[in-house]
């Protein structure tokens, strides 16, 4: 039995904010809770947390319910949006909080907020005031807080909200490499799918109140069950088509041949076209049928490690790609043709 | 503690918050609706019947109408000319920094904040018959009688008005002032805009707001003043609030005095009304917020010249006649000393009339101490009603326990002593009555220093106590308690000074036999002799350094305050 079992969990404000959500996770995994703003993710936090009370459901952990026991109850952890930090205790003074809870005796209680300021790298500043901390800081803080008791959950509710990106990805790493060295099992909300793939062993995608999907990240980048998953995680060249008798798909861009899953002939489906699954096909004099673009190129864009192009094809279609930045792309308004490896087509 | 049950994670009955908030509306009801019920119904029926008799006369008679004529003209002139001489002020105070600044601006709301007996008896020290600069042109030139003769002349309390509200000009239009952003400045100038045409179409257009909102309240305070024009005034110049008192004291012609309070409490609610759209509009408060700093150091010699010259006027109009308080009420007949201060503490019973100073300061101090804890208690049980989120009530509930605030001291007074002086509620004779009055006025200033430090609690402060493993009422004692009992302090201190100030009410609900400092004061400013006088002034003195030093305190603890 997993660890942590939610079942048909639903909880409605105005409108239903969970509805009917089942999941459940193992010991010293971290599930990411991904989805857009208002998709109920931080409300099923929330409702595991034990600050809201479900209207319908159980949560379950460690093989007993837990539903009505109350938040301070549960032992488990939350790293809060805005960090919630209380302004009039300084670093240690956060930390020790939740020890002090514990009835722990003071000396144990300095020992262990030493520890864990250690652990995330802040025992110089323990003294220190924690309005005068940089943003970077109090995030740290407020990670050390919700760790110090050893909670036997830990849910971080988009805790990386308020910081700037480069120092999101820094943290995310360490804030990952914190877990796996405490064996903490997490839940971790966010709306930014880097993030997620960031710090998860698994991502449940979220919308309107359900989960879509739930997998691990290489197979939901993979594996996009369905169009608000892929349109969710950036995913643009998404074409409709049909299943010919040979089982290839025809789409407005020609057919291509996808590696999995076929459905029956005759059946509509959406594909999905990877932005770096396509190759520049030398001179165009291609014998293969399937996997081959031509259009004109629109735009080209050089980000760095790879030039974006977006092409237009049959004077209808439009579809990006990332190309490998060895090989200067055609310049805008010339043809191009494309190979596209079967392996970065998915059918959704 | 009540405040617990915000808390617990779980949804709390609603019906147990509403024991909450059932307290303090009872005790609004009694003492603040139920009287002014009564003067509704004395005046519009004082036969038990409608009557509207009382409210013609009004209309017919001259003399009614020119009381009403007379308060609005001079509370429409006091206020302009503490316009005048407040806004360069404002304007030095918001737009340059300099050394002292802070001291100074705190300083400015001592006068704001003495009780009208103690400014009235300031003036007197300066400008009356017996004052500083009478006995000093006296001396000097050598003659028999005062140079000047302000005592009993409208120019007087005028002078005492501007005093008095000088700081809410300085306050509101220079708060407002100091956080217009200095680029819309530079932007007009950019444009090719004068400093003329800057102020008349850029700065003046933003600050009308401010403007008008501080010239609504100054209108509204100098409409109700009663102690200063009472004392200042003399017998024959009356505004409103002299009147009610006059009728009902006096000439205890109690349904005129009920009509005239009916007539102050419309005009007055309609202009808080009016004052509260305002201040919501403009976002500009009483008592602003510490805000970011726009003003810019003393750069010319022009710039310490404006500077300069604004704060000497300042000085001269606010600084001196606290200044000739102090000096009054040590300059004996026999020069210098601490005489008057002795008398205060010797017991000579000469009249049936005298009161022992002594024992009045103890009334007061006693009355202030009863008035707080009554106060406090119902502000906070208020307070945690009010402050729970998404709450429809509260909108309605809050203006509702603010209406003291816009009612008249004497109006006030004056419901009291009809309303509270038969069966079941007959408390005339009771010493609850003053400090039931003084809590009654304090109760609004105690919720607006709790509530917005109530609501300022993120909730996911409380959240992240109980995810830490505290129990609602652990996480209340180490989350809200630290911020809330500065706040309670702050409240207390407000309470106190408002109580051991009040005059208005207190002039008709203290006993004779039992009268507070205030009152003292003006019964020793109304006999003649030298010592009666002297000792008018030293317990004004008195009066002035506790309650400045409270307000003094608390400028200290809300800036101390301010990171939250």
């Amino acid at each position: 039995m997993a660890l942590l079992e939610c079942s048909n969990l639903h909880k409605r404000f105005d409108e239903p904010a969970v509805a009917e959500i089942s999941l459940s996770l193992d010991q010293g995994r971290i599930l990411c809770l991904l989805g857009p703003s208002g998709c109920g993710k931080t409300t099923l936090l929330r409702l595991i947390a034990g600050l809201e009370r479900p209207d319908n459901g159980r949560v379950v952990f460690g093989g007993k319910d837990v539903t009505s026991q109350p938040a301070h109850r549960r032992q488990f952890g939350m790293m809060f949006q805005d960090f919630a930090l209380f302004p009039h205790k300084n670093v240690s003074q956060n930390v020790a909080f939740g020890l002090q809870m514990l009835n722990l005796d003071p000396g144990q209680v300095k020992q262990r907020t030493l520890e864990i300021l250690n652990l995330v790298g802040l025992a110089d500043l323990g003294q220190r005031n924690v309005s005068a901390l940089s943003g970077g800081e109090k995030q740290r803080v407020a990670l050390a807080r919700s760790l110090a008791p050893r909670p036997r959950l830990l849910m971080l509710d988009e805790p990386m909200g308020s910081l700037d990106r480069a120092l999101r990805e820094k943290l995310l790493l360490d804030i990952r490499s914190i877990l796996k060295q405490l064996d903490m099992t997490a839940i971790f909300v966010t709306h930014d799918q880097s993030e997620a793939f960031g710090v998860a062993d698994e991502i449940a995608v979220m919308n309107k109140g359900r989960i879509v999907q739930q997998a691990a990240p290489e197979d939901l980048y993979r594996y996009p069950l369905n169009i608000f998953v892929a349109g969710f995680l950036g995913f643009k060249n998404l074409l409709k088509g049909s299943i010919n008798a040979d089982g290839d798909v025809e789409t407005a861009l020609g057919v291509f041949h996808p590696p999995s899953r076929q459905p029956a002939a005759g059946t509509s489906i959406t594909l999905l076209l990877r932005p770096e699954g396509a190759r520049l096909q030398p001179d165009g004099s291609s014998e293969q049928k399937t996997g081959i673009i031509r259009g004109r190129v629109v735009s080209r864009t050089f980000v760095g490690q790879s030039f974006r192009v977006k092409i237009i094809v049959a004077d209808t279609e439009t579809v990006t790609f990332d190309l490998p930045n060895h090989t200067p792309p055609p310049l805008v308004g010339h043809n191009i043709v494309l190979y596209l490896n079967p392996k970065m087509i998915t059918v959704i | 503690m009540a405040g617990s049950l915000d808390g617990d994670c779980f949804a709390v009955n609603p019906r147990t918050r509403y024991l909450l908030i059932a307290p303090p509306l009872i005790f609004m009801g009694l003492f603040f609706f139920y009287p002014l019920m009564r003067i509704f119904m004395l005046s519009l029926a004082p036969e038990g019947s409608l009557d509207l008799g009382g409210v013609k006369k009004l209309f017919h008679t001259g003399y009614y109408a020119r009381v009403l004529w007379f308060t609005t003209w001079q509370a429409a002139l006091s206020t302009l000319l503490t316009l005048i001489l407040a806004m360069p002020a404002a304007f030095v105070f918001a737009r340059y920094e300099f050394k002292g600044k802070t001291l100074i601006q705190s300083l400015t709301t001592v006068p704001f904040v003495l009780p009208t007996v103690v400014t009235a008896a300031a003036f007197k020290a300066l400008l009356g018959q017996g004052g500083l600069v009478n006995a000093a042109g006296m001396h000097m030139f050598g003659l028999e009688g005062p140079i000047i003769h302000l005592d009993h002349t409208v120019e007087l309390f005028l002078l005492a008005h501007v005093f008095y509200n000088y700081t809410v000009v300085l306050r509101i239009v220079g708060g407002f002032w100091a956080r217009l952003p200095r680029h819309l400045h530079d932007a007009a100038r950019m444009l090719g805009a004068s400093e003329t045409t800057i102020f008349l179409k850029v700065t003046l257009p933003l600050l009308a707001p401010a403007i008008l909102a501080a010239s609504l309240l100054v209108f509204v305070f100098c409409f109700t003043s009663f102690g200063v024009v009472l004392i200042l005034g003399g017998p024959r110049l009356a505004t409103l609030e002299v009147e009610i008192y006059r009728q009902a004291v006096h000439l205890f012609n109690l349904p005129l005095a009920a009509t005239l309070s009916l007539i102050q409490i419309v005009f007055t609610f309609c202009l808080m009304a009016v004052y509260t759209r305002l201040e919501r509009s403009a976002s500009v408060a009483l008592i602003p917020e510490a805000v970011k700093k726009t003003a810019g150091a003393l750069r010319s010699g022009k710039d310490r010249l404006v500077v300069g010259t604004c704060l000497f006027f300042m000085t001269l109009l606010l600084g001196t006649p606290i200044l000739a308080l102090f000096i009054r009420s040590f300059l004996t007949d026999s020069g210098p000393g601490f005489a008057y201060y002795l008398a205060l503490f010797e017991n000579r019973q000469q009249s049936i009339l005298y009161i022992a100073p002594a024992a009045a300061m103890l009334n007061s101090l006693g009355y202030a101490l009863v008035a707080t804890l009554i106060a406090l208690f119902f502000g906070w049980l208020a307070t945690a009603f009010l402050s729970a989120p998404r709450q429809k009530i509260a909108t309605t509930l809050d203006p509702l326990l603010m209406l003291p605030l816009s009612t008249s001291a004497v109006t006030l007074g004056f419901g009291f002593i009809i309303a509270l002086d038969k069966p079941p509620l007959n408390l005339r004779s009771s010493w609850l009555l003053p400090a039931i009055a003084h809590a009654l006025v304090a109760l609004p200033f105690v919720i607006r220093s709790l509530l917005p430090a109530w609501r300022s609690i993120p909730q996911s402060l409380r959240e992240a106590a109980a995810m830490l493993g505290a129990s609602p009422r652990r996480a209340w004692i180490a989350v809200d308690w630290p911020i809330l009992n500065r706040a309670l302090v702050v409240g207390a201190v407000f309470a106190f000074a408002i109580s051991m100030g009040e005059f208005g009410a207190t002039v008709f609900v203290a006993r004779p036999q039992a009268p507070t400092l205030p009152l003292a004061i003006y019964r020793f400013l109304n006999h003649p002799g030298a010592l009666n006088y002297g000792q008018a002034m030293a317990m004004s003195c008195l009066l002035m350094v506790t309650t400045a030093a409270g307000f003094l305190l608390l400028e200290k603890l809300r800036a101390a305050s301010g990171d939250f």
